[in-house]
């Protein structure tokens, strides 16, 4: 049975709003002690852009948890990527077996060549088009086991970037494996 | 012959050149730490020194790329080519002591070395000398003879002080070319480069006109990467939007976007002009003849026609500048946010039984656009507010949106509101958000305004529809496609997030 509003008495309208009152604080309260539990593994989108577009912000030991839990963070990620990169070089097709030495794309080509100085070095190069509109600063990949790597890169000189990195790093690894994404922004 | 060790001499002490390697040709050439593959910045600036047509190493020595390794870093600046130039020319004699590798001579350079392969002056010798001490002392304490080559401007203006921290088994060599370190240093000489026609006379463009096609340039620039960033970088950086969108972010601050960056600087030693053959020799050499475009400062890619009149033609009387029109724009939108809470310690719910009003606090957004987070402890609802503070009526299209996926379910979930109105000058127009009562985490709102002048007042549906379609799919990719016709149709905009923290 319910009664309406205006038909309580000042008195019997005091007691409902100091009952509901109670009620709303306690699930407040309760809320909270869940927020705390849960903030620390949360991420925002704010935190996600910045990664995705600063070069000088790597990636930090939450945003790597984060993403190693939740598929949807990836995907996420993966849109962001997508969305603001200058250039993006999907995988390579699966007729290429073994590893890549180069990826051509429009306006756009990267490409591994170990040094003859030292052995145990390789230089990646990335060369753009006259017209590329603006030279890229940073670098991603994202691998098939949903690894990302962030690379800031050094200023271009007449369209090459060039980076020297240990041929077993991470990033070479990357970039040779077929099922690698690589964007660059 | 006996290895001559090299050292670079910087302002914080000598580093040593380990090693000098052919690289592969297909890449750049770079200098490295201590033969790890950190590339050194002045890495760019040695594969100018180094690969023709800009660098004199290739020219003098052959190969187009390479790979110097030093113990220490070596900063911005150019001091470093001669010390580079000289281990290039002792490698070559294969007189280079390497790491590690005895040496019975150490030659301590600093100096820049240009395409005619004179040596110019440096700055901050004394620094570098008094940085070196120890290294002298060492050299002197194993009995290996020291030299130090000096631009000769350089070594002329030392004292007593500086050359009394030499000791009796250093002399100091002062250069003028490279010609003098081959002689000290009994290395054979590589054939001189080619003798280079001299270059014509640069022609004098005039200044002022040179300055506005380059602020022309950097404008044309800074605005295309501000059209393409502004939005992106909004979502990111909530607290400077406003500032920014609202035209009032003449300084860059902390976490605001870079400014378009200059290109690396790059060593440009004077690039010689192409040899001319006689089937490319101009036609005409008749001193009253303009020169072609080819002729200018040797510039084959320049095709501007130079001018054909010979006499300045009278600058034209300027016409009285128009009167400027106001013009619209997002600084005329003055934002207020009036965070709505329960009454004392009570829960929102309080409120709804309608016996107590909601406090409310304004929170203008103005003053430099700082817009704080709100707390959300006991906050109920937030208002946006837009004031028209332009001087003519203006159509205002207002949302307030939740950022990211639909929160809550049933009346619970917060949506999206917006409104669209005509004000008058000083009028003001709010949307209200209510807020979830079960709030787990921080979240935020998207406040937007778009304003158009009364007269050109058009339809803005399009504006919510795109928004809603961004807000709801996630798709924030579309801001900038939003922004660029939102721009193109001369509208004003304001853009702002505001975050609620528990």
């Amino acid at each position: 049975m319910t009664r309406a509003w205006k038909t309580f008495e000042p008195r019997r309208k005091a007691v409902a709003e100091r009952v509901f009152d109670a009620l709303s604080n306690l699930d407040s309260l309760t809320d909270r002690e869940a927020a705390a539990e849960t903030a620390s593994r949360k991420v925002g989108f704010a935190e996600l852009y910045a990664y995705a577009t600063r070069s000088d912000l790597p990636m930090g030991e939450k945003l790597k948890r984060a993403l190693d839990e939740s598929e949807t963070l990836r995907r996420d990620l993966d849109a962001l990527l997508e969305r603001t990169a200058i250039y993006h070089f999907p995988r390579v097709a699966a007729a290429s077996a073994g590893g890549v030495e180069s990826r051509e794309g429009e306006g756009f080509s990267l490409r591994i060549r170990p040094s003859r100085a030292a052995s145990g070095q390789s230089y990646v190069i990335i060369e753009m088009a006259e017209d590329a509109a603006e030279a890229p600063k940073t670098l991603f990949v994202c691998g098939a086991d949903q690894q990302y790597g962030k690379y800031p890169l050094p200023d271009a000189q007449n369209g090459v970037i060039q980076l020297l990195v240990d041929s077993d790093s991470a990033l070479v690894q990357a970039l040779r494996d077929v099922h690698t994404e690589v964007f660059i922004r | 012959m006996t290895g001559v060790r090299v050292y670079v001499a910087t302002t914080e002490g000598p580093s040593e050149i380990q090693r000098v390697a052919e690289e592969d040709p297909e890449v750049r050439s770079v200098v490295c730490l201590n033969g790890t593959s950190e590339a050194l910045a002045i890495s760019a600036a040695y594969d100018a020194f180094v690969r023709k047509p800009t660098g004199v190493i290739e020219r003098l020595f052959g190969h187009p790329v390479y790979r110097t390794d030093v113990s220490e870093r070596i900063s911005e600046g150019r001091s470093w080519q001669l010390p580079l130039f000289a281990a290039h020319a002792l490698f070559a004699a294969g007189r280079l002591a390497g790491k590690n590798e005895r040496a019975d001579r150490a030659v301590w350079l600093t100096g820049t070395v240009d395409s005619e392969l004179d040596v110019g002056r440096v700055d901050h010798v004394p620094e570098k000398l008094a940085q070196s001490e120890r290294l002298f002392g060492e050299l002197q304490s194993h009995g290996i003879p020291l030299t130090l080559f000096l631009p000769r401007a350089n070594a002329d203006g030392l004292g007593p002080a500086d050359t009394d921290r030499l000791g009796p088994n250093a002399e100091i060599v002062p250069l003028e070319t490279v010609d003098t370190l081959f002689d000290r240093l009994e290395l054979p000489r590589p054939a001189r480069p080619e003798t280079l026609k001299p270059r014509p006379e640069a022609k004098r463009r005039h200044p002022v006109l040179i300055s506005l096609v380059f602020l022309l340039a950097a404008g044309t620039a800074a605005g295309a990467y501000w059209q393409d960033e502004v939005m992106e970088w909004a979502d990111a950086n909530f607290p400077q939007a406003l500032r920014i969108l609202a035209g009032t972010g003449d300084e860059p601050g902390e976490g605001e976007p870079e400014p378009v960056k200059p290109t690396q600087p790059t060593v440009a030693p004077e690039q010689p002009a192409p040899p001319v053959t006689p089937a490319e020799a101009p036609v005409s050499e008749t001193p009253g003849d303009p020169p072609t475009a080819a002729d200018r400062e040797g510039d084959p890619t320049d095709t501007t026609e130079p001018p054909t009149a010979m006499q300045p033609e009278p600058d034209p009387v300027p016409e009285p500048a128009p009167e400027p029109e106001p013009e619209l724009s997002g600084s005329d939108l003055a934002l207020t946010i009036v965070e709505r809470r329960a009454p004392g310690a009570r829960s929102c719910g309080v409120a709804e039984f309608g016996t107590r009003p909601l406090t409310e606090t304004r929170v203008p957004a103005v003053g430099g656009g700082r817009l704080d987070a709100s707390s959300a402890a006991g906050l109920c609802a937030v208002q946006y507010e837009i004031r028209n503070g332009f001087e003519a009526p203006v159509h205002v299209w207002l949302l307030a949106a939740p950022v990211g996926r639909p929160r809550g379910f049933g009346s619970n979930r917060v949506t999206a509101t917006s409104l669209d109105r005509t004000l008058q000058p000083g009028d003001a127009v709010s949307v209200q958000l209510n807020l979830p009562r079960w709030s787990r985490e921080a979240f935020s709102h998207r406040v937007i305004a778009i304003a158009a002048e009364k007269d050109a007042a058009a339809d803005l549906s399009w504006v919510g529809l795109e928004i809603r379609e961004i807000e709801t799919s996630w798709d924030f990719g579309r801001w900038a496609e939003l922004r660029d016709r939102i721009e193109e149709d001369g509208l004003a905009l304001l853009s702002v997030h505001h975050e609620i923290t528990p």
